[in-house]
């Protein structure tokens, strides 16, 4: 009889395993990044070298405005995701439960979904100023359209089995919908909420990048036009790490709004 | 409760034209009988369940329970049990009985004592705050069964309930439907394809065939319970069945035939 081989593990199958395999290739790439800049092997006038970089850092730390211009941006997002996630997903709801009102919408939700929220920078520019006001019309549209569409198909998803199963104890449509198509569709909502995020993310940086005078969009141009790379490579990795840092606060509170399901 | 079906029929209209289901089902029923339904799949006996839950309508004929109409009724009278157990899985052991509850009138300490008082019968103390991912298909299919028990239907339909489950687990459950039948004295329905579950349950088995549906034949099963089913009385019924759905096939060939 033929022997089953067993996996030889070398490292331990937990959380803190997983944590040090992942980070293997950001610290690989850091230290590539240095060690290739600090010996000349990089062109320093564009890749900083770790003492440029240092020098940078601390300096922005301690005059604030590395904090400043990601609370801006915070803010910014906080303020379009919020009103894009909320009209989204109660706007998606109705329209997944009644006929006629996903009749009425399809063409317009088809005609204006491919278009990249970054393309309606100059409208909205142009309509609302380039103050506040156009910044959370484009982030809100980079929310609105992930929450809505998940929502809609969140709400199609709800099993015909379960709702025969109240139907066979008389109950009304109201407690079906409470009971079991909202609970089916928060899994696809929590969906919609957790791209909303990431693309009102990415929104709010491009349209501080064209037009204002704050946050981290604002601090990549500026860096670049006063030829600063330790200040564009810092705005750069800000941008990721917060955009990191949102995602695993989202998949954490998915975990917890869709307690019934197994997840890896 | 007692239910009565009166020539009904029941056509499914398809793009391909109309299909037959159920052609003149004539069948009485008697308050606190236990009926099996068998037959091969296709001959229209889940069909028939959904006409007396409400899920679907006859397009000829009537069904009676107990002098009125299937939607005279009021949907606590008839519980049905499905195969999958078809419990929320976002809600506990507790909410998923709850949720059957339909009497408004209870206090939340009745309605709390009426859904211990469930648990208990089926044997899942200890589970009231467990989710349904957490359970085994029996222990599913329990919690299913007390959900439905709860408003105390008269008249209780069992849709090949225990057919996703292993063998030990279906008599345990077979058992445990039948003490509650004992007890409880209302009308059980079960449709099945396992002519021994149907034997040791009923006080008839209807025997169905397919293409119409219609009833074949139906056995009253005048055993003494409990049941054995190694007993020779046992066989006769099991052979006697057995014949009227194959006739003379060598029995040996049935398996690959159902």
């Amino acid at each position: 009889m033929a022997k089953i081989k067993r996996k030889r593990q070398i490292l331990p199958d937990n959380a803190v395993t997983s944590v040090i395999i992942a980070l293997i290739l950001p610290i690989l790439l850091v230290v590539i990044w240095f060690v290739g800049s600090d010996n000349n092997l990089f062109n320093q006038s564009i890749i900083p070298t770790s003492h440029k970089m240092w020098l940078q850092f601390t300096k922005m730390i301690s005059d604030g405005s590395l904090y400043e211009h990601i609370a801006v941006s915070f803010r910014r997002v906080l303020i379009g995701y919020l009103l894009g996630a909320v009209s989204g997903v109660i706007l998606g709801i109705l329209t997944g439960l009644f006929t006629r009102l996903n009749q009425l919408f399809i063409v317009l939700i088809g005609l204006l979904r491919p278009i990249p929220p970054i393309a309606c920078i100059p409208l909205f520019i142009m309509i609302l100023g380039i103050g506040e006001s156009s910044k959370t019309a484009l982030i809100f549209i980079g929310a609105f359209w992930p929450c809505l569409l998940n929502t809609i198909s969140g709400i199609h998803t709800a099993n015909p089995k379960l709702i025969e199963v109240a139907e066979v104890f008389g109950k009304k449509r109201i407690v079906i919908l409470k009971d079991i198509i909202l609970p089916s569709a928060v899994p696809s909502i929590f969906t919609g909420l957790r791209l909303g995020i990431s693309t009102s993310w990415s929104c709010v940086v491009a349209a501080e990048m064209i037009a204002s005078n704050s946050g981290v969009g604002y601090l990549i141009t500026y860096a670049r036009e006063m030829s600063k790379p330790a200040m564009l490579f810092i705005g750069i990795i800000a941008i990721g790490l917060i955009g990191l840092l949102i995602d695993l606060i989202m998949q954490f509170l998915q975990k917890k709004a869709v307690y019934w399901e197994n997840t890896k | 409760m007692s239910l009565s079906f009166k020539n009904v029929r029941k056509t499914f209209s398809l793009k391909t034209g109309d299909i037959e289901v159920l052609r003149d089902i004539n069948l009485e029923i008697n308050d606190g009988d236990f009926i099996s339904i068998v037959g091969p799949s296709g001959c229209g006996k889940s069909t028939l369940l959904k006409l007396i839950s409400g899920l679907d309508t006859v397009t000829g004929g009537e069904v009676i329970i107990n002098g009125k109409g299937v939607y005279e009724t009021a949907a606590t009278e008839v519980g049905v049990i499905f195969q999958e157990s078809r419990l929320f899985p976002w809600k506990t052991v507790e909410k998923n009985i709850e949720f059957g509850l339909a009497d408004k009138s209870l206090s939340k300490k009745q309605k709390k004592d009426l859904i211990a008082q469930h648990i208990n019968l089926i044997g899942l103390n200890g589970f009231e705050k467990a989710l349904p991912k957490q359970l085994s298909g029996g222990m599913k299919q329990r919690v299913s069964i007390a959900r439905t028990l709860i408003n105390k239907p008269g008249i209780l339909l069992l849709d090949e309930p225990f057919g996703a489950l292993d063998a030990f687990t279906k008599i345990n459950l077979q058992n445990e439907v039948l003490k509650i039948w004992e007890k409880q004295k209302s009308t059980m329905i079960i449709v099945t394809h396992d002519i021994d579950e149907a034997i040791f349950l009923g006080t008839k088995v209807v025997v169905m065939s397919p293409k119409p549906g219609i009833i074949q034949k139906v056995f009253d099963i005048d055993l003494p319970r409990p049941r054995v089913r190694t007993s020779d009385d046992f066989a006769y019924y099991r052979k006697k069945i057995y014949k009227e759905f194959f006739g003379n096939i060598d029995a040996n060939n049935i398996e690959y035939i159902i």
